[in-house]
C-alpha cells in the first residue's frame, strides 16, 4: 500500500518534471525563435527619409486647335444665292470669289431709284426757281411799301409766300439726300454683280447658305479663317495648376489629329473657362504647324518646378483619415532581443503635392513608411525592408 | 457520537469547499480570460478600468465589470502577443530566472550551513547571534530597504541583478526555517558519527543534509516563490527596464493591451505552480516539521 503511494508520487513527479522541462524548453525555444517567427508575421515596410527640394508640377491637358482670326461676310439685302463657288474647308486666296448672289432684281430696282433721284433733282431745281421768284416779288412789294405805294397786308402775304416756298425747297432737298443714300447703297450692292470674294488668304470654315436659298442678315454668308494669323490650342486645366503657368511659357504640344505630330507652343493668355467657371481655366497656346486647319485635337505637357520645400515625402507615405493626414514614422527601440521597429503616427499638413511627392508643412524626424505589405496602425511593430 | 462526527465532517467540507472556490475563482478567471480576445476583455472590464468611459457615460454605462469564465471565442492571440509579438515578456522571464535561481541556490547553501551551526554547534554568543537573526527576519522588508539601498549604492551594485541576489542569498528566513528543522535531528546521530571518526564537514554532508532533505526542499520552494514574486526590490534597485524581472511586467501593460495581462499572469504562475506540484510533499512536511509557514 505504502509502496503504491510512493510509486504514485514518483510517477506524478515524473510527469510534473517533464512538464517543467517542456515549459523551460518552450521558453528557450520561443526566446530563440520569436524574432524569426515575427519576421514572418510582422508587416514589412519600406521607409524613406524625408528630403528637401522642389516639387515638379506636371501639367497635362487636352484641347482643340482653333484659328486665331476669322472674318465673316454678311449680305446687305435678302437675296437669292445664285452660286456657291467653294466648299467648306477649301483654301482660298485673296480676291477669289466665294459666293454669288442674284442681283438682277436689285439692278432694276437700282435703276428705278436712280430715276427717282433724278426726278427729285428736277423738283429741287424747280422749287429753287419758285423760291427765287417769290423773293423777287417780295423785294418789289417791299420797295413799293417803303414808298408808301403798297399796303402792309400785301407785303405780309408776299412774305408768307416766300417762307412757304423756302420750306418746300428744304423738303425737296431732304428727300433728294435720302434718295441719294438709297442709290448709293444699291450701287454698292450691285457693284460686284453680287460676287463676294475672299478678303484675305485663308480657308472657308463656314458656309451658311446653299444655292437657291435666300440670305438674311442674322447669319454670315461665310466665315473665312485667316491662316496668316496662326492657330491657338485651347486647353482647360485645373485652377490649382494655373499658378504654375504664365503667359510666355513654352509647352510641348502634341497634335493627335495629325498623327501625334509634336511641336512647341507658347502660352498666349490664360482665361476663365466658360463651362467650368471657377474650377478650370483655359490656356490659349499659340501653335504653328504645317497642316493645321483648326479643329484638331491636341495635348500638352508642361513640367515646372515649385519653390523649394523643407520636407518632401512620397505620396504613398501620406495616409488620410477623417481627422486629416498623417505619416508613420519608424521608431527604433533597443529591445531585449535586438533592435525593434515600431510605427508612430504623426499628424501632418500637406502643403502641396505633385504626382510623386508631397510637401509637408511639418518637420518629420526619422524615416517614414512609404510602403507596407499589410495594413499598419499606430504602434505596430514592423520589419524594415530595404527599398527595391 | 458517530452522527456528530459526520455532521462535523460535512461542515468541514462545506467550509473548505467555499474557501476553495473563493481562492480558486481568481485563478480560474485569469486562466480562462487569457483565451479571450482583446475586444471581449475590453467589453467585460472597461466599465471599471477605462476612466474615460466611466466618466462620460455616467447615465447609461454598466459600472460593473463582468466576470466571464467562458470565452465567447477561444483565441490564442494573447499568448501569441505575449510570447512572440512582444518580446518584452520573454526577456523579463529570463531576468526573473537569472535573479531567482542564484538566490535559491545561494540561500540554500548559506542557510543550510548557518542553520547547522545554530542548531548543532555550540559556541559563545550563539543564542545572541541567532536572536539578531530573528530580529532581522521579523523586521518588515521595507525597514531594511534604505540601508540595503545605500549599501548597494556603496558597492556599486545598483541597477544590477546582484543588488537583489546578494540580499536574497543572505536572507535570514532560510536559516530560521532550517534551524527549526535540524533541531529535530537527534544529537545521537552526530555523536555516533563522531565516534566513527567523522569530521564536521562529513557530519554535515553525510548526516545532516540527507536527513534535512524535506526541510531544504521546502525552504528552496518557499524561497523560489518568494523571490519569483518579489516586486519592491526590482522596482527600487533596477531602474533599467531591460533588467527588471517578470513580476513587474503587469505594471507595464498599457490600457490598450489589457488582454495581455491575463495571458501573462497565467504564464507567470506556471513555474511556481509546477514547482509546488513537484515538491508539494516536501513543502508540507517541511512546514509541518519546522512549525512555520511562509
Amino acid at each position: 500500500m505504502q509502496n503504491q503511494a510512493i510509486a504514485d508520487d514518483a510517477q506524478r513527479k515524473k510527469v510534473i518534471g517533464r512538464l517543467s522541462l517542456l515549459f523551460l524548453l518552450a521558453m528557450i525555444g520561443l526566446t530563440f525563435f520569436s524574432n524569426t517567427i515575427n519576421n514572418f508575421a510582422l508587416p514589412r515596410v519600406q521607409t524613406v527619409r524625408p528630403t528637401n527640394g522642389a516639387l515638379i508640377k506636371e501639367i497635362f491637358g487636352e484641347g482643340t486647335v482653333e484659328v486665331k482670326s476669322t472674318r465673316e461676310e454678311y449680305a446687305d439685302a435678302n437675296l437669292r444665292v445664285k452660286e456657291v463657288m467653294v466648299e467648306q474647308g477649301d483654301r482660298v486666296s485673296k480676291g477669289q470669289p466665294i459666293i454669288i448672289l442674284d442681283v438682277n432684281e436689285l439692278k432694276s430696282n437700282y435703276q428705278d431709284e436712280q430715276a427717282r433721284y433724278r426726278q427729285l433733282q428736277l423738283s429741287l431745281a424747280e422749287a429753287r426757281e419758285e423760291q427765287a421768284q417769290k423773293q423777287r416779288d417780295y423785294d418789289n412789294l417791299k420797295y413799293l411799301f417803303d414808298n408808301k405805294a403798297e399796303t402792309a397786308v400785301n407785303l405780309q402775304n408776299a412774305e408768307k409766300n416766300l417762307a412757304d416756298e423756302k420750306r418746300n425747297c428744304e423738303d425737296v432737298q431732304l428727300n433728294l439726300e435720302i434718295q441719294a443714300r438709297k442709290v448709293d447703297t444699291l450701287a454698292k450692292q450691285v457693284a460686284n454683280n453680287g460676287v463676294y470674294t475672299a478678303s484675305v488668304d485663308g480657308m472657308i470654315t463656314e458656309l451658311n447658305f446653299a444655292e437657291g436659298s435666300i440670305t438674311n442678315n442674322s447669319l454670315p454668308l461665310f466665315k473665312l479663317a485667316d491662316l496668316r494669323q496662326g492657330f491657338r490650342l485651347i486647353v482647360p486645366i485645373d485652377n490649382d495648376l494655373v499658378d504654375y503657368v504664365k503667359p510666355g511659357d513654352t509647352v510641348s504640344v502634341n497634335i493627335l489629329s495629325l498623327g501625334d505630330k509634336k511641336t512647341e507652343g507658347k502660352i498666349d493668355k490664360i482665361v476663365e473657362n466658360s463651362q467650368h467657371n471657377g474650377d478650370e481655366k483655359d490656356l490659349w497656346i499659340d501653335v504653328s504647324l504645317e497642316g493645321l486647319t483648326g479643329g484638331e485635337k491636341g495635348e500638352i505637357y508642361l513640367s515646372k518646378k515649385t519653390k523649394p520645400y523643407a520636407t518632401l515625402v512620397p505620396n504613398s507615405a501620406v495616409y488620410n483619415d477623417s481627422s486629416g493626414s498623417y505619416v508613420f514614422v519608424l521608431e527604433s527601440r533597443k529591445g531585449p532581443l535586438g533592435t525593434e521597429n515600431y510605427l508612430q503616427k504623426v499628424e501632418v499638413n500637406v502643403e502641396d503635392s505633385d504626382n510623386v511627392k508631397s510637401a509637408l508643412t511639418d518637420m518629420v524626424m526619422g524615416e517614414v513608411v512609404m510602403q507596407s505589405n499589410k495594413p499598419v496602425e499606430d504602434g505596430d511593430r514592423v520589419l524594415e525592408e530595404a527599398a527595391n | 457520537m458517530n452522527r456528530n462526527h459526520r455532521i462535523k465532517n460535512i461542515l468541514h467540507i462545506t467550509v473548505l469547499l467555499v474557501l476553495a472556490v473563493i481562492f480558486i475563482f481568481p485563478l480560474a478567471v485569469t486562466v480562462t480570460n487569457s483565451f479571450m480576445s482583446e475586444q471581449e476583455i475590453a467589453d467585460n472590464y472597461d466599465p471599471v478600468t477605462d476612466k474615460n468611459l466611466s466618466s462620460y457615460n455616467d447615465n447609461t454605462a454598466n459600472h460593473f465589470a463582468r466576470f466571464q469564465l467562458i470565452p465567447d471565442v477561444v483565441v490564442l492571440k494573447q499568448y501569441y502577443n505575449v510570447l512572440i509579438k512582444k518580446t518584452q515578456f520573454l526577456f523579463m522571464f529570463w531576468n526573473s530566472v537569472l535573479i531567482t535561481f542564484p538566490i535559491v541556490i545561494g540561500q540554500t547553501i548559506v542557510a543550510t550551513l548557518a542553520a547547522y551551526a545554530f542548531a548543532k554547534l555550540k559556541f559563545r554568543g550563539r543564542n545572541f547571534l541567532f536572536f539578531l537573526y530573528i530580529i532581522v527576519m521579523l523586521m518588515p522588508f521595507q525597514v531594511t530597504l534604505v540601508p540595503n539601498y545605500l549599501m548597494a549604492g556603496q558597492l556599486g551594485l545598483l541597477n544590477s541583478h546582484w543588488s537583489i541576489i546578494f540580499p536574497g542569498i543572505f536572507s535570514t528566513f532560510g536559516v530560521f526555517l532550517l534551524k527549526q528543522y535540524m533541531e529535530q535531528i537527534p544529537d545521537s546521530y552526530i555523536e555516533a558519527a563522531r565516534v566513527d571518526g567523522a569530521n564536521q564537514l562529513q557530519i554535515f554532508l553525510k548526516i545532516i543534509v540527507p536527513m534535512s532533505r524535506s526541510g531544504i526542499a521546502a525552504m528552496a520552494i518557499l524561497v523560489f516563490i518568494d523571490n519569483w514574486n518579489m516586486v519592491e526590490q526590482p522596482l527600487i534597485f533596477l531602474q533599467d527596464a531591460a533588467k527588471q524581472p517578470l513580476s513587474l511586467y503587469l505594471s507595464r501593460i498599457i490600457d490598450g493591451e489589457k488582454g495581455l495581462a491575463f495571458a501573462a499572469s497565467t504564464l507567470y504562475m506556471l513555474p511556481v505552480l509546477l514547482n509546488f506540484l513537484y515538491a508539494e510533499k516536501y513543502l508540507l512536511e517541511g512546514i509541518r516539521l519546522s512549525g512555520i509557514k511562509g
